[in-house]
């Protein structure tokens, strides 16, 4: 290929790369970080400990759940807002054959339903964690 | 024959009225709605034949609801909720089912969530509300362990059926130390799947039977 013709098709393809979403979440400026005081440990009464395993497959299931960047649609209820949240849900998982991993998210009694309960409002997963991806999702 | 500019306008047109346009959310009717935010649901619903045993009601529940618009829509279907009451007249009566309930439109399976009846409107007499019910637009798909769970109980049984109808039973025993009862109708008898222990009835989590008590 002649370089002139390289040239134009590099100028158009670099805005694609810089208009990649990232995967990595957002992080707050640095006036804003430095007011975070870490502790000089994780307090061991408090702290949670869980497999990579087990998150990996946690975050695959929510990701396919409820993305993180979808937003409650237009005049979405005030219960609708809420479902929309990821902190409305308890997430559990359990091993299953080879690298399989059954993962539940499930909405917590009471959060959301202020004016009588909702059915299935859960979803459960089998997830290949080695794989990365959804292997099945249970009707 | 438009030209290419105009077909090419009318598919963003439509792409991104796509895009605008939030979920469609079921539409209160007069035989169900809200009412302060709770479903209420009109009875008897005319498609079921009341009866002293309850078991006659429950048994014309699927066939009837499977027949309603996108019950058996899957991914795109559509949840019925409703009742089975009586009146103190010894029957037992069904009513509308609703499939009012909220529309999110990133979970799986948006679109097919329903809230049991709070309120039934039947005006021959006092009415006792015994079960909710609920379907669910799949084949193969059995009562969610969230639906078991103690803090969305409102009644003394649950039925929940799926497209192939296959009918589950829960009997919660709410408040009692007893376990709870999951049950599967098979022919004309109540298979029993399994207990929910005391202890876990706040997740509604089953022992089969057959396990350790």
């Amino acid at each position: 290929m002649k370089f002139g013709l390289l040239l134009p098709l590099c100028a158009l393809l670099q805005p694609c790369a810089l208009f990649q979403r990232s995967t990595r979440p957002e992080h707050a400026p640095p006036e804003e970080a430095a007011r975070v005081q870490f502790p000089l440990d994780l307090p061991a009464d408090t702290r949670t400990v869980l497999p990579g395993a087990t998150v990996t497959a946690m975050q695959l299931a929510l990701d396919d759940f409820l993305p993180l960047n979808v937003k409650p649609h237009k005049d979405a209820t005030a219960e609708e807002v809420c479902l929309y949240q990821r902190e409305s849900y308890d997430v559990i998982a359990s091993p299953g054959p080879e690298s399989t991993m059954f993962v539940r998210v499930t909405l917590r009694p009471g959060i959301c339903e202020k004016h009588g309960p909702i059915m299935d409002m859960e979803a459960t997963y089998a997830v290949d964690v080695a794989g990365r991806r959804i292997l099945a999702v249970q009707r | 024959m438009p030209s290419l500019a105009a077909r090419v306008l009318t598919f963003v047109s439509l792409s991104c009225a796509g895009c605008a346009s939030g979920p469609q959310s079921p539409i209160e009717n007069k035989d169900y709605g809200l009412r302060d935010g709770f479903v209420w649901v009109r009875g008897p619903w005319e498609a079921i034949t009341p009866s002293a045993k309850e078991d006659d009601v429950i048994d014309q529940l699927c066939p009837a609801v499977m027949q309603l618009p996108r019950a058996q829509g899957r991914e795109y279907g559509l949840e019925y909720c409703g009742a089975i009451y009586s009146l103190n007249d010894g029957l037992f009566y069904a009513s509308q089912p609703s499939p009012l309930g909220p529309v999110l439109k990133a979970i799986p399976e948006k679109e097919k969530r329903c809230k049991p009846p709070f309120f039934v409107e039947d005006p021959r007499g006092e009415i006792q509300v015994r079960a909710d019910f609920h379907s669910h637009p799949w084949a193969h798909s059995r009562m969610s362990a969230a639906d078991r769970t103690e803090a969305r109980q409102r009644y003394s049984i649950r039925i929940q059926f799926d497209t192939i109808c296959r009918v589950m039973k829960l009997v919660p025993y709410i408040g009692e130390p007893r376990p709870g009862e999951v049950y599967e109708r098979r022919g004309r008898n109540w298979a029993l799947l399994g207990i929910i222990k005391p202890e876990h009835k706040a997740a509604g989590t089953i022992t089969p039977v057959g396990e350790s008590p």
